[in-house]
């Protein structure tokens, strides 16, 4: 039994994009994935490339995925990381991937002086917000989340 | 009269201390621990995914907004993330937080991002009545989850 954690590389987009499926798929969310590999590859390996992708394998077999990005806190006046994705596959659950791959991101926070970690949860993902609890983060239901786009955004910038 | 203004060098102070005024209206001063140089350094060099806006009152600095660049891996497009908005006490109450949302909105379509998404804390009314007056909408049930400290070095480990 193995596993390992290891940065995508350039050519694995594809991999990801199965990943980012998958993971729309389990949040109900098929319907919004619009991305392409050319997008996810520009996003992960391109000039201007904004995000990475930790790829973790059980035995040698993708297992899971974190896409993530650096953010930055005013409060703090450093920067810190936001976990866009996080996806195990289903039947690699229960070995630790998911841990590993949050385990993977904590330690980079730690060498790179990073103060936070943070990310988002659907609030009936009771499975992923008790294992949220169990590594020592507290999902907080005290914050509102807004968006505009579309129509709603391009109204606003003519206001 | 309101201007909004893109931040540039030399701003930090002026960032600094309306982000300031933030986390004391959250109640916030002890967990607020940047500096003006913090804003300087990560704001303006070539590779910068933050940005920042500024708004003044006839001259007076009395408002900003700051906000980095985000992705949507379902859109497989960069988005934006709207880190802070902030309005001094003593110029609420004239539109400049509208003008602030106004322009980053604008700052947004310029750049194709095709969203904008923020958090903000449940408590604060005006702050919801004045987002959903420009359009935004709520996303439900979503959790913030944030991993810090002791928890962060021990998840490292």
């Amino acid at each position: 039994m193995s596993l390992e954690v290891r940065a995508a590389q350039s050519g694995e987009e594809g991999l990801v994009l199965s990943f980012i499926r998958k993971l729309a798929d389990y949040e109900k969310l098929s319907h919004e994935v619009v991305a392409s590999e050319a997008d996810i590859a520009a996003a992960l390996f391109g000039a201007q490339a904004r995000c990475a992708c930790d790829l973790a394998f059980w035995n040698g077999e993708a297992a899971g995925f974190a896409l993530w990005f650096y953010n930055f806190s005013t409060f703090r006046g450093k920067a810190g990381i936001y976990l866009e994705d996080l996806f195990v596959q289903p039947h690699w659950r229960g070995h630790g991937i998911g841990k590993a791959l949050l385990g993977h991101l904590a330690r980079r926070c730690v060498d790179e002086g990073l103060p936070r970690l943070q990310w988002w949860v659907l609030d009936w993902n009771a499975p992923s917000i008790a294992f949220y609890k169990s590594i020592g983060a507290e999902p907080q239901d005290e914050w509102t989340v807004f968006r505009v786009s579309g129509a709603a955004l391009e109204r606003l910038a003519q206001a | 009269m309101i201007e909004v203004r893109q931040a540039r060098p030399g701003d930090g102070v002026t960032l600094h201390a309306l982000v300031r005024e933030l986390a004391l209206h959250h109640g916030e001063e002890g967990n607020f621990r940047s500096s003006p140089e913090d804003f300087e350094a990560a704001m303006f060099h070539p590779q910068s995914f933050i940005g920042a806006l500024v708004a003044t009152v006839d001259g007076v600095p009395a408002g900003c907004v700051v906000w980095h660049r985000s992705f949507s891996t379902f859109r497989g497009r960069e988005t934006m993330y709207m880190e802070d908005l902030s309005v001094l006490p003593r110029f609420r109450r004239r539109g400049v937080a509208r003008a602030l949302l106004r322009e980053t909105a604008r700052l947004a379509m310029t750049k194709g991002y095709p969203a904008i998404a923020w958090m903000m804390v449940n408590w604060n009314a005006e702050g919801r009545a004045l987002y959903e007056g420009v359009g935004a909408e709520i996303e439900e049930g979503v959790n913030f989850c944030r991993i810090h400290g002791e928890a962060l070095e021990r998840l490292a480990r």
